[in-house]
């Protein structure tokens, strides 16, 4: 999960761990650079930010050492640092809960006032730059649990983040005409350090996406160093424990290696690409198109031996878990490595700040009918994607196969429905599916199981969704009818057990 | 002892609303998460944790409830997971079903679960239960040295005081707080109120003032940490300051703690107003009577102080000291059994137990500070295997 809970530490106070990073050329304005970071897996609606730490984003003009087996990248000393701090809340008002407020301290010290969750954020009067703060849906899709390398739909799906953003002027902010090649990381420190602890002031700080959970702690029976690895410094890491992650991403990538039966990296490619690893941060070209494709085009192509073409980065909508899973597995040489997700809940859009509102909690309607076959008998009846049991359901067409397959639903009053399978697990007796469109609601999935009991078996159908366009109590009614009425059809069918 | 506290920077934390804010609203997500993939056991991970904190510190007793669906839910789904069933355990351990919890364990592991998981929640185990005490003593210096972290300090911390070595208990409470690095006001909370406990409750003779000390710690953390406001409240009590108590307890007054209510009664009492006092005793009354019917283990060493004291029923806090003691048998487990005994007046089982005490916990620094060391027959001198516990801490 991108840079979710990565590591023990992250989960004693969540709103400090970082969850992702994203660097990119704005869509709609190619002279402006965009910086996005998330915190707090799983927010609710209510979240907020924390009162002492810094959420910073740092940038450092970046030097490429070499091509090929010698690839490498040399952050410079330069550095330009934005760095969001909030306050605790103030008393209710009359008008509801008091929201939080905070700052953005920019590059050379200026502060910018913001208030978290003001939709359109608030730019200096230079326009050079404009901060967000807020609640947003969470941006990142992963299609594959890594362990098993299973192929699996979004399981971040309708998760929330916190995410701070920046979008400022390039040319004015980082003097691209000395060099146009950086390196963006995010970082989460305390506030108020402790000025007599010895405790190293980092909480979590993340580059590249996955270099925590999908690579640094892929190792089957090695020590976690995730905890270790999140309080270094970016662009420089203690020396002495260099050898441990060296170890660790060699390890690492050789088994990500063999995961396709191929060996694509021999000894001397492999220790470049460590080396370029260990030097974690996103790599961007602002003089350069960057695109929902462009993530990780300059590290490939420097490892490569060949110039780089794109801005590299890495978009909101960047299909980065597959991009990266290809690169470890087949470097690039096989087929395209495409996972269970190929969005998030919510895509990113192309205007500020990029990334979406967060998502509403889901409404849920569930039924369950106790029957006196079993659940054998019941699930040949029901357990098809493409059966057609329901008594309100006059036709039923299918297109594809396995999770993605889409069905074409026209009930017996002429309403037509269009559902995607997710998953079917025929062992548990289980699927689950998403509708694509036919009743005002999105999102909305469902999942239909069938258990044994000692009288027979239990069916349960359960719905959660979001009314769209129309109130609930519509929404609840058609979704009610539906269930209650394939409910009572399946009683009537197999008997009702008591 | 109590020196070294007011040399202590007490590190700073994510103020505590705020972070209460964020815990509801990960836990409401996580609940409707659960519903809708009941097989993602990062979030059922999350999940225990958030509804462990709510039971700690804000005393709602709902949540144990709530983690039993879970439960059901998880082993339902997840059948074939072993790392379910070591979250499973996880549940059962904190309604203080050890048995059930071993059980889950020995299903994990069939089923594959990581050894590191296994490890960590069978060591949970056996040092709630008092089991295995030479092993959990070192497991538990090992991973303080190792990962020196709050959670693992505390542990260890929490580990010397049941052993009765307090400077060490102290020492390791206090590291835990300096060493702090997650800005947790949960966890720093947690460590400040454990010294709350070890400087009120558990040393003798208490020292009130430190122990006042630290459970206002605790609640600068984390204001409405309700097992806190009740220790605070209790001293605050006993020293008269009868408004001080009160000004702790109405905030909470609405919590299913019964311990809030009882507290209530006692300062109503002291204050003279016998119907508000009758009024409160009643709610503990019935509050303890829910708690114990829904979850007998979680809260059965509590209620046996209550029905020892204002409860009023001897013979209802030997029965439930008895089950806590068949469950758990540590050395507070004895202390309780061998105090209900007596005020059942059964000489001979009070005695028995004082022995067994002696024979299984004769070898901790700890049986000089009980009330048991003076009554036991046996010798103190250790017989089993813990004989061979070290208590270096280096």
């Amino acid at each position: 999960m991108s840079d979710h809970i990565d590591g023990p530490r992250q989960t004693a106070d969540p709103v400090s761990d970082l969850t992702d990073l994203f660097a990119f050329t704005s869509p709609t304005d190619p002279t402006r650079t965009v910086l996005i970071a998330c915190v707090l897996p799983f927010a609710g609606e209510s979240a907020l930010f924390s009162n002492t730490i810094n959420y910073a984003f740092v940038v450092r003009r970046l030097k490429q050492t070499g091509l090929g087996l010698q690839a490498g990248f040399e952050p410079l000393s330069e550095e330009w640092r934005f760095t969001f701090q909030f306050e605790v809340l103030g008393p209710e008002t009359v008008t509801g809960r008091a929201k939080q407020t905070g700052h953005c301290v920019l590059p050379g010290g200026a502060t910018l006032a913001l208030t978290v969750g003001e939709e359109n954020g608030v730019t200096t009067s230079d326009g050079r730059t404009r901060v967000f703060a807020g609640l947003r849906s969470d941006p990142f899709f992963p299609g594959w649990m890594p362990g098993q390398m299973k192929s699996v739909p979004n399981y971040l799906e309708n998760d929330n983040v916190l995410s701070v953003v920046v979008e400022f002027d390039t040319a004015s902010t980082l003097a691209p005409e000395r060099g146009s090649l950086y390196g963006v990381i995010a970082e989460t420190t305390p506030r108020h350090p402790n000025p007599k602890s010895t405790v190293i002031p980092r909480f979590d700080w993340v580059g590249r996406p996955e270099q925590t959970n999908f690579i640094m702690d892929a190792v089957p029976g090695g020590l976690d160093v995730r905890d270790l690895w999140n309080q270094e410094t970016p662009f420089a890491l203690n020396a002495e424990r260099l050898p441990l992650y060296r170890q660790r991403l060699t390890e690492s990538l050789q088994l990500w290696d063999k995961k396709d039966q191929n060996i694509e990296w021999d000894t001397a490619a492999l220790e470049a690409h460590v080396r370029v690893r260990l030097n974690d941060f996103l790599t961007i070209d602002v003089a350069k198109p960057m695109s929902d494709k462009s993530h990780l085009e300059i590290e490939k192509s420097t490892l490569e031996g060949r110039p780089y073409t794109t801005g590299g980065g890495r978009t909101v909508n960047a299909n980065v878990i597959d991009i990266l899973v290809t690169w470890l597995i087949n470097r690039d040489r096989g087929a395209f490595l495409q996972g269970g997700a190929s969005q998030a809940t919510q895509p990113g859009s192309t205007t500020f700040p990029y990334v979406r509102p967060g998502n509403k909690n889901m409404l849920s309607v569930t039924r369950s009918a106790e029957l006196k076959a079993t659940a054998q008998e019941v699930w040949q009846v029901i357990g098809g994607f493409g059966s057609l049991w329901h008594p309100l359901v006059a036709q039923l067409t299918l297109t594809g196969e396995g999770p993605g397959q889409l069905r074409r639903i026209e009930t017996i009053d002429g309403k037509i429905m269009i559902e995607r399978l997710s998953e079917l697990d025929e062992a548990q007796k289980m699927y689950r599916y998403a509708l694509v469109s036919g009743i005002p609601a999105n999102p909305y999935s469902g999942a239909l199981s069938v258990q044994a009991t000692a009288t027979g078996s239990s069916v349960t159908w359960s719905v959660s969704y979001r009314p769209e366009g129309q109130g609930d109590l519509i929404v609840r009614l058609i979704i009610s009818s539906l269930l209650n009425t394939g409910m009572a059809a399946l009683k009537k069918r197999f008997g009702a057990a008591t | 002892m109590n020196a070294l506290h007011s040399s202590l920077a007490l590190p700073a934390a994510t103020d505590g609303t705020l972070a209460l804010i964020n815990h509801e609203s990960i836990l409401d997500r996580c609940w409707q998460t659960i519903d809708l993939h009941p097989d993602r056991l990062g979030i059922a991970a999350q999940l225990i944790d958030e509804e462990y904190r709510r039971s700690h510190f804000l005393g709602d007793a709902s949540a144990l409830d709530r983690l039993l669906t879970l439960s059901e839910t998880l082993l339902q789904q997840c059948a074939e997971s072993g790392e379910a069933y070591v979250l499973a355990a996880q549940i059962a351990s904190f309604v203080h079903k050890f048995n059930q919890a071993t059980q889950y364990l020995v299903q994990a592991k069939n089923l594959g679960a990581s050894a590191h998981s296994l490890l960590r929640q069978q060591l949970s185990i056996d040092h709630a239960v008092g089991q295995n005490w030479k092993d959990v003593f070192d497991m538990r210096l090992r991973l303080s040295v190792q990962s020196p972290n709050l959670q693992n300090l505390v542990a260890l911390g929490a580990l010397y005081a049941e052993m009765g070595l307090y400077q060490e208990a102290e020492q390791s409470y206090l590291r835990a707080i300096a060493e702090d690095r997650e800005h947790s006001p949960f966890s720093l909370a947690w460590a400040c109120f454990q010294l709350g406990v070890l400087f009120g409750e558990t040393l003798e003779p208490a020292q009130p003032a430190s122990a006042q000390y630290w459970y206002e710690q605790a609640l600068s953390y984390m204001p409405p940490y309700t097992h806190a406001r009740v220790h605070l409240a209790e001293l605050h009590l006993d020293a008269g300051r009868l408004d001080t108590a009160l000004n702790l307890l109405l905030p909470i007054q609405g919590s299913e703690d019964p311990e809030v209510s009882w507290r209530l009664a006692q300062l109503y009492e002291q204050k003279g107003e016998a119907h508000a006092a009758s009024h409160h005793l009643a709610r503990t009354l019935q509050s303890f009577e829910r708690v114990l019917d829904r979850h007998e283990l979680a809260f059965a060493d509590h209620a046996v102080d209550f029905y020892l004291e204002e409860g009023g029923n001897p013979e209802k806090a030997l029965q439930l000291a008895l089950l806590n003691l068949d469950n758990r048998a540590t050395l507070r487990a004895f202390e309780l059994s061998h105090e209900a005994a007596l005020a059942c007046g059964q000489q001979a089982l009070a005695q028995s137990l004082a022995d067994r005490a002696a024979l299984q916990w004769g070898h901790l620094p700890a049986i000089a500070y009980s009330n048991l060391s003076s009554v036991a027959n046996a010798a103190l001198t250790p017989t089993s295997q813990n004989s061979t516990i070290s208590f270096s801490t280096t």
